[in-house]
């Protein structure tokens, strides 16, 4: 239901709706989640891991008789999306891991989405099977040939009713067009085509043709000493789907226009802050590269993710972004020691809810924030299994910066680095979150009245 | 400040390293050039670290040679403003890292390290042991090590944006398939309603992308009206000759488009073969 939605971040309380993954204190690598979106109705939620798997649930049905289980989400298909590949040309292991999972919105019965690991990207078909045909005529019930000159007569298979069945079939493999490692993919508003991002070039595809695509965006330089800007992300505008933005390392955004010209190395717009010269370190131009960037909904607004902010940039306003949120500005004085051990190249993705009033990212300690943009008010909520209690609420969390050390607080010092929540997704219509915990998904959900 | 949970093997160097790192987050009257020089060695060792891997990181290769050179660029001048003067009072150790010295880079003062001076000499007592293992390093040795790197990361490219395309070593070609679709009517007209309930059979799904031959194109299930494949729109952009052979499968509407997606085209692009010939001689 809507009923709250959108409103002031005080009517919101999030609870705890579900968890997936084990609890074994080992992780297992492969089961690390690298991706999590919901698709275009919140049907359906995929996951994809280190493993090169995805996961797929299903929303159930609201059933009257127990309202309180708003909707659970259950496994619904899994299926191994990329395998490990090597290159002998160049003597290199190709990760399985997956990077992006978009959904395609649904047009059949089936449910088509993409998933890419750092150079090949796949449409798969997730489609239902509940009949299967018996009476073959040139193969028996064991699935054996017969000799066709024993066969005396004719007759029509006939579909039989069957357990449900989910088949997830690749329908497409788009390979071979990528030197250098995807990190995003985006569908575009006409359905037709989609695009694919790496360091230093984007791809337009067509879905219907794998083995040709059209370079919309290289930035490689002639001489590689030259390079001191890579592309970061890249998505399409959600209503003209003649527009795209990318991100890169030096914390740009450009905007382009295909219409302009087949290469798009001119940007139609150039979003660039300038910098904050109080804040100047060494590690600026780090912090400032730019991890995620996503449309608004709306199409009005891009936000934009690097390593200690969220911004709000209006499309209409390229000097400056329209609103900036601190996600954890206590980790400013520590920028040396997260250089240090790699953690300031953490890429974390940023989330609009579906009204595009409240914004979410993660952080430490398997810390999340949200920030309304209408009240400025934020919140920083966490996801543990200690907080893990059917319907319980999510205490809000806060960390201390110096001084006394409230009771709930915890110090900047005592936060675990290693648990770091990367990916994050927001129900396009409802109150409800997918967080991403190194291998475990949990799911949240606004308080039912 | 590592946090707890992270589990790592920690080396007497990177030991050390965490050390530094957390007394140039701690320290307010650490010097700018020591900290400077902390962040530049930190940073070449990391380049070096990279050097070593087959595939770079090519994002954070970046920022790190951008780091490097906007440190180059404030020495040099800082040279250029000052006269060289060296602190009497550090003693700089010959101290350096294997890997480090594979790279080729010698010890040299830095000039311009002269604008701290007292404090240097004020804190060398407390300093020492982070002065002593901190390498110095001249500018030619840091545009070395960014240009090192950066050429690493140019790739041999065995693709040629936009429309040059190679099948992937694991995608066979499917001409011996193909050519099983150039069928007269009547044959194609059997072969097409058994292939109709051929993907009724219950397939192995986690196959998922060997050999996707005929059956593969008819694998839709066939399940009357609502069920059509993913729709190819109207509007097509042009595609390679070769697909033309595609054109008897158009009654199927749920084979059209994919037989033409599952079958990888053989180009021979002559540079490429040069290329690969070159390799296997060991030119």
């Amino acid at each position: 239901s809507l009923a709250g939605f959108g409103s002031l971040m005080q009517d919101v309380l999030w609870c705890f709706s579900q968890v997936k993954g084990t609890i074994d204190i080992g992780v297992t690598e492969a089961d690390i989640i690298s991706t999590v979106e919901f698709n275009h109705t919140g049907e359906l939620l995929a996951t994809g891991d280190k493993g090169g798997r995805v996961v797929i649930f299903q929303r159930e049905q609201e059933s009257k008789n127990q309202p309180h289980r708003r909707g659970e989400y259950n496994v619904y298909s899994t299926f191994q999306s990329h395998e490990p590949e090597f290159d002998y040309l160049k003597s290199l292991e190709i990760e399985e891991k997956i990077n992006k999972i978009r959904w395609l919105p649904q047009q059949n019965a089936a449910y088509f989405l993409l998933s890419t690991n750092d150079k090949t990207v796949k449409l798969w078909k997730v489609s239902e099977r509940d009949k299967r045909p018996e009476g073959y005529n040139l193969k028996d019930e064991d699935g054996r040939l017969r000799d066709p000159s024993m066969i005396t007569m004719l007759r029509v298979p006939v579909l039989r009713p069957m357990d449900l069945m989910v088949e997830a079939t690749p329908r497409r493999v788009f390979a071979n067009a990528h030197t250098y490692h995807i990190n995003s993919i985006s569908v575009n508003s006409d359905y037709e085509t989609y695009m694919s991002a790496d360091d230093l070039r984007i791809n337009l595809w067509n879905f219907e043709i794998t083995n040709q695509s059209f370079n919309i965006v290289d930035i490689k330089p002639a001489n590689m000493e030259e390079l001191t800007e890579v592309i970061t992300a890249a998505e399409f505008h959600p209503h003209h789907c003649n527009t795209f933005v990318y991100s890169s390392s030096k914390g740009t955004i450009r905007l382009c226009d295909m219409r302009t010209s087949a290469l798009c190395d001119r940007h139609a717009k150039f979003f660039e802050e300038p910098e904050d010269p109080s804040n100047r370190s060494f590690f600026s131009e780090i912090i400032s590269s730019i991890s995620d960037v996503k449309f608004s909904h709306s199409g009005r607004y891009i936000m934009t993710r690097d390593y200690l902010t969220v911004k709000v940039w209006d499309l209409n306003m390229e000097n400056r972004p329209i609103e900036t949120y601190q996600v954890h500005d206590y980790l400013r004085s520590k920028l040396c020691s997260l250089y240090e051990n790699d953690c300031i190249f953490d890429k974390f993705e940023c989330v609009w809810n579906g009204s595009d009033s409240v914004i979410m990212t993660g952080s430490y300690n398997n810390f999340f924030r949200m920030f309304d943009r209408n009240t400025k008010r934020d919140v920083t909520l966490e996801a543990s299994r200690e907080s893990s209690k059917p319907r319980a609420i999510l205490k809000p969390r806060k960390v201390c910066v110096g001084g006394k050390r409230r009771k709930d607080e915890i110090s900047v010092d005592s936060l675990d680095f290693s648990k770091k929540i990367l990916h994050t997704a927001w129900h396009p219509s409802e109150n409800i979150i997918a967080v991403a915990a190194t291998n475990n998904l949990y799911i949240f959900q606004d308080k039912v009245n | 400040m590592l946090g707890r949970g992270l589990k790592r093997k920690l080396s007497d160097y990177e030991e050390n390293m965490a050390g530094l790192s957390s007394a140039f987050d701690s320290s307010r009257n650490l010097p700018y050039p020591l900290k400077r020089q902390l962040v530049l060695n930190m940073c070449l060792t990391k380049l070096q670290t990279y050097k070593m891997l087959v595939e770079p990181n090519l994002h954070r290769s970046v920022l790190i040679a951008n780091t490097v050179r906007q440190i180059q660029e404030e020495m040099r001048q800082e040279s250029n403003q000052q006269p060289i003067n060296v602190c009497p009072g550090i003693t700089l150790s010959s101290h350096s890292y294997t890997g480090m010295e594979s790279s080729g880079i010698s010890l040299q003062l830095p000039s311009g390290i002269s604008q701290q001076e007292p404090n240097c000499c004020d804190l060398r007592s407390v300093e020492d042991p982070i002065e002593n293992s901190l390498l110095i390093v001249s500018d030619d040795d840091m545009s070395s090590a960014i240009s090192s790197i950066l050429k690493d990361l140019d790739f041999v490219e065995d693709i040629s944006p936009p429309t040059c395309l190679i099948p992937t070593g694991d995608d066979q070609p499917k001409f011996p398939e193909n050519t099983g679709l150039k069928l007269e009517d009547d044959r194609q007209d059997l072969k097409g309603a058994e292939c109709v309930f051929g993907s009724f059979e219950i397939s192995n799904s986690t196959s998922y992308l060997k050999d996707l031959a005929i059956d593969d194109i008819f694998e839709d299930i066939d399940t009357s009206m609502y069920d059509s494949d993913f729709c190819c729109p109207p509007v097509m952009p042009p595609r390679p000759p070769s697909l033309a052979t595609e054109e008897p499968l158009k009654t199927f509407p749920s084979c059209n488009s994919s037989s033409a997606s599952n079958i990888q085209i053989c180009r021979t692009d002559l540079s490429e073969l040069d290329h690969i010939m070159e390799i296997l001689v060991g030119s």
